[in-house]
């Protein structure tokens, strides 16, 4: 949605456009809303609308609009929208019928009545729902529909306008959710009330100008109406002498009153989706049809091309009453359908060209492709998969085939997970790291792709189970990420990140420092565990073996981290003016350099043997986790773009479970200098000096 | 060289002391993080980096005694001295940690350069502005100025080393020879507002400084004080406030007359000034279509130095470098400004005699590491083949 700052504003504060259509029409009577009842528009209510042909999907789907700053498929712009109302791309209706995401964004543009019953709303907590007065469900987490919270709706915002002068961290999560449910709330509206302006049919006061010019009996559509104003004011001017003043005045104030109490008010609420481009070309904003009509008669000459835009979508939207009306009638409803992919094929036929011509267009097939390719769905079952035939492959003796087919089975998933970072650098034109949802991608598929490296040079089977874990965890986080945060993954930047060159050196090369960093320290979860149990005690090699892939992953996880943090010194240099500002995304990097220094020195000073350096490394991966998530939930410092909330928990679970860790390894420290069991033979530190 | 000198060599070289020191700078980065939350940048950075001891307050009820971030980064600068450069081995055989070592040392130096040689503050210009003074946007300064027929422009300094310390009922009196009176300072605070006074006896001229909570932007933070200017030959005193507000444009500078001339006596944020003049010609902001995020904005300035005027462009990631300054794009306004509205730009200016050193020394680092971890991959990769053979 666009502007959305401004517009939540704006909801927050006086519920302009939003209250008409939608709420008010039941608690005032909204003239508008009973003008389209009596059009017959939904005539019965159902539980789901009329199923979608795979033809007006795909159209819709690749159609581009603007959003967010940047033109993108409209597939997108809807997976994002229910994935923020609904926490899933995909909504379950009470009859047990599923919609797909741009199922669900046609269902609200083009049968709005029966979309409002559609349970899209998730509530985590039913006390958010309990708090605006509305009936809550028996299921503590549960979907709400629209017609639901409607009767709540005045408190909500009552309340939305009062959460929103708390500060962020200060909101307890049930203010934070009932905020959240009024964003959800008002886009929902946007959508429902979107097509409102095609629908709609307007007269005139009789014995007006305009009365005699609007020849339908039930009123002029739209795009008539906006040429018929133009028209009748040229001629009541022309006529002016012979009509007298009087008339005139008259006149103007009838047309006046189409204009602003009849017109604006449904085209106001067309904006959500901006799927016109300009008609300059060297303007970069596309405009929704709700701007349309003051588009159209800017030049004082209608523009045909413009109101023929605004044509289409009032056949498209007649088409689709006449398709309800219609109900099982396979015929009817098969010839409706083809005319409504002509309509539709006509308003891309207008605007794609434009598209392409202002080279927009290009990726947005691309980008369909993207979505449904589903790469971090399938890497994650992927993973799964490989992780099971490693766990097996532990049981069978040591064959080539089996090392060939358990490595076969993480690097499918890694190739898969790279074709998709390829694909998404290739969509926005940019490095594969631009925002927090990104690293997660590439973090994961740098530890796997170094671990397999690791399992290449080792092969002992344990770095590609490794591999394996971090790849399916890694894939899950991703998931759950994209979910939590709702909203646009490939996301325009910010003035300061438009910059490759620095995107490309210090956020890629940081982010293999992370990478390596928590590679290291679940590989030394392994020797931690093997150790406590007495798991291959006697056999030095192993333990040797671990003990340098765990400090080897360090080595290389403190060259990424050091030149990555002095790299990001000097872009600050750059663009904030100096090197170093302990700001708390610089110091969560440093913090990481120092560890991995602590440890280097600690091991070279001979103050750490091999469970030291693998306790370390364990913490090394709470440090990464502080680092990467701790302090973009500080909410300070000049890293804004970064900041994140709601995922606290999560890495306080982390942080906790890590801390057990490395008490088992003090327990192991313990036992085995208190003589209650054998000490384990130490890796000489020196040893690798000599033989280096 | 005795044996005492010899042990404190190698406690200063040892491992044991690097792993001390990084460990404390660990600790020391670690509370300075967390305590932004609460206090700010500024306030943070002060105590737990630019400090040489300080009080951490556990829970807010146990003081634990630190080192603080200025020490413990010249003890590490040492122990890297003698630890990894003089008592380096020698031998040729393993350069790469010489090498990076040389480069964190460089880099460290860089740091003490700046912190104590590098001015910065902010230059704002609307379009059509010229200017080649910039202020600071922490820093302040007293400056009394001989304003009048006798030796107008005549300044004195009083530096924020000077009176910052005070606390509210404190008072300090400056003195200076060639100046006809003295002035004393009382009541200041850190943060503060100028209010009518309830009770107009306790005022002056029925006003008074009420403090205020600190901001945690320090920047936001307004300091204070009643001033008394006691003339040196009579002895008589006048009264008034001193207040940071007057540096952003507000009230001007408290005037007083002593000994038939008048002074003007002002609280601002400290002032430098640029060896060359900058004049705002253009400045461009645009924004992601249909959104308010900006996706780039530009300043077309000229610079002008004596005759020669050059036009440059400073943005994001882009900046003006001449002459030892630096001139970068930091922000803009107004806020809310409409398509005709005339804009100003504000450019953060530094001068930093170590600019460049961190990219010189980030080259160095990443050649010396890689070395290191080249030549001991490759001796891991010898061992596993052995191995294998």
């Amino acid at each position: 949605m666009r502007n959305r700052s401004t517009r939540m504003l704006a909801l927050l504060l006086a519920c302009a456009c939003a209250a008409p259509a939608v709420a008010q029409d039941t608690e005032h009577g909204d003239p508008g809303h009973d003008d389209a009842e009596d059009m017959g528009r939904m005539p019965v209510p159902r539980l789901a609308a009329p199923a979608w042909d795979k033809e007006s999907l795909e159209l819709f789907a690749t159609l581009p609009v603007q959003d967010g700053g940047r033109v993108k498929p409209l597939d997108t712009m809807a997976q994002f929208t229910l994935l923020a109302l609904n926490g899933s791309r995909t909504l379950r209706l009470p009859s047990g019928e599923k919609r797909s995401h741009i199922e669900w964004l046609l269902d609200c543009l083009f049968y709005p009545e029966i979309a409002r019953n559609y349970p899209c709303f998730l509530v985590n907590t039913g006390e958010a729902v309990a708090a605006l007065g509305v009936p809550t469900h028996d299921k503590k987490r549960d979907r709400y529909a629209y017609s639901e919270l409607q009767p709540g709706r005045a408190h909500m915002l009552e309340l939305a306008r009062h959460y929103e002068s708390i500060e962020a961290r200060n909101r307890s999560s049930v203010e934070q959710q009932i905020l959240d449910l009024a964003h959800n709330v008002f886009r929902f509206e946007e959508l429902i009330q979107f097509l409102d302006f095609a629908r709609a049919r307007f007269t005139a006061a009789e014995g007006s100008a305009l009365a005699a010019a609007i020849t339908d009996p039930q009123g002029a559509v739209t795009s008539e109406l906006v040429a018929l104003l133009d028209r009748v004011s040229d001629e009541v001017l022309a006529q002016g002498d012979t009509m007298g003043a009087e008339q005139v005045e008259r006149e103007r104030q009838v047309m006046s009153e189409v204009y602003f109490q009849q017109l604006m008010p449904v085209m106001t609420c067309a904006q959500a989706i901006a799927c016109i481009p300009s008609p300059d070309r060297d303007e970069r904003q596309w405009y929704s049809p709700g701007e349309l009509p003051h588009l159209a008669l800017d030049q004082g000459q209608p523009r045909p091309e413009l109101l023929g835009l605004l044509g289409h979508f009032e056949k498209m939207a007649a088409n689709r009453e006449a398709r309800l009306a219609a109900g099982d009638d396979a015929e009817a409803n098969a010839a409706l359908d083809a005319a409504f992919v002509e309509e539709l094929r006509g308003f891309r036929g207008a605007v794609i060209p434009e598209a392409e011509a202002r080279g927009e267009y290009d990726r947005v097939p691309l980008e369909v492709f993207f979505y449904r390719a589903k790469f971090v769905f399938y890497s994650q079952w992927l993973y799964v998969l490989s992780f099971v035939l490693v766990a097996i492959s532990w049981l069978l003796p040591r064959r080539r085939i089996v090392d060939w087919a358990v490595s076969l089975s993480v690097w499918a998933p890694t190739l898969l997970l790279v074709a998709g970072i390829t694909l998404r650098c290739i969509i926005r034109n940019r490095p594969p790291v631009t925002t927090l949802y990104e690293t997660i991608l590439f973090v994961t598929a740098v530890a796997v792709t170094v671990a397999m490296c690791i399992e290449w040079i080792n092969r002992r089977r344990i770095a590609v189970a490794v591999a394996s874990f971090l790849g399916m965890l890694g894939m899950f986080l991703a998931y759950r990420y994209e979910i939590k945060e709702g909203v646009d993954t490939m996301p325009s930047l910010i003035a300061v990140l438009d910059t490759n060159f620095w995107l490309a050196t210090h956020v890629t090369t940081v982010t293999m420092g992370y990478s390596a960093g928590l590679l290291a320290g679940a590989i030394a979860h392994l020797y931690i565990f093997c150790r406590l149990f007495g798991i291959r005690r006697d056999d030095i090699d192993f333990n040797r073996g671990l003990t340098r892939m765990v400090y080897g992953v360090l080595c290389f996880g403190i060259l990424f981290a050091t030149v990555g943090t002095v790299l990001g010194g000097i872009w600050a240099n750059d663009s904030w003016g100096r090197f170093w500002g302990w700001d708390p995304k610089e110091n969560g990097a440093l913090l990481i350099v120092l560890w991995g220094l602590i440890i280097l020195h600690a091991r070279l000073g001979r103050y750490i043997r091999d469970l030291g350096i693998h306790m370390s490394a364990v913490a090394m991966g709470m440090v990464v986790a502080f680092s990467w998530w701790g302090v973009n939930l500080l909410g300070v410092g000049l890293h804004s773009y970064g900041f994140t909330s709601g995922i606290g928990l999560i890495l306080k679970i982390f942080w906790i479970a890590e801390s057990v860790v490395l008490l088992v390894g003090g327990f192991v420290w313990l036992l085995e200098h208190s003589g209650s069991r054998a000490a384990l033979a130490t890796l000489d530190p020196e040893d690798d000096a000599r033989t280096a | 060289m005795t044996s005492l000198a010899r042990s404190i060599l190698q406690i200063l070289a040892s491992y044991g002391f690097a792993i001390v020191l990084l460990a404390l700078l660990f600790l020391l980065t670690l509370l300075g993080t967390l305590e932004q939350v609460d206090h700010g940048l500024y306030e943070a950075q002060k105590k737990y980096f630019e400090s040489f001891f300080l009080v951490y307050e556990l829970y807010d009820a146990i003081p634990i005694p630190l080192p603080g971030g200025y020490l413990v980064m010249a003890l590490l600068f040492v122990n890297m001295l003698f630890g990894a450069i003089l008592r380096a081995p020698k031998s040729w055989t393993r350069p790469g940690m010489l090498i990076a070592h040389a480069g964190i040392l460089i880099m460290l130096l860089g740091g003490y350069v700046t912190y104590h040689f590098s001015e910065r503050g902010h230059m704002t210009l609307y379009e059509g502005e010229s200017s080649d003074a910039f202020e600071s946007y922490h820093d302040w300064e007293i400056v009394i100025t001989e304003t009048g027929a006798h030796g107008a422009g005549r300044q004195w300094v009083v530096s924020q080393e000077d009176f910052l310390d005070l606390q509210p009922h404190d008072s300090r009196t400056f003195h200076a020879i060639d100046l006809p009176f003295d002035l004393m300072l009382e009541g200041f605070h850190r943060n503060c507002m100028v209010q009518p006074a309830a009770v107009p006896a306790q005022s002056v001229d029925g006003f008074v400084l009420v403090p205020q909570p600190r901001s945690r932007e320090a920047e936001q933070n307004l300091p204070g004080a009643y001033a008394v200017v006691v003339e040196k030959a009579t002895g008589r005193t006048q009264e008034g406030i001193l207040w940071g507000w007057s540096a952003r444009g507000g009230p001007l500078p408290w005037v007083v007359d002593v000994g038939g001339a008048a002074w003007s006596i002002d609280l601002r944020r400290w002032r430098g000034r640029t060896p060359f003049t900058i004049v705002l010609d253009k400045f461009i902001h645009e924004q992601h279509p249909g959104t308010h995020m900006a996706s780039n904005y530009e300043s077309v300035v000229t610079q002008i130095e004596g005759d020669t005027r050059r036009q440059v462009q400073i943005r994001m990631n882009e900046p003006l470098r001449h002459k030892g300054y630096t001139l970068f794009q930091s922000s803009f306004g107004p806020k809310n400004a409409g398509p005709n509205d005339r804009m100003y730009s504000v450019f953060e200016v530094v001068r930093n005699p170590a600019d460049q050193w961190p990219l010189y020394s980030c080259i160095i680092i990443t050649i010396g590491m890689s070395l290191h971890f080249i030549q001991r991959l490759y001796g891991y990769l010898k061992r596993e083949q052995r191995k294998r053979s």
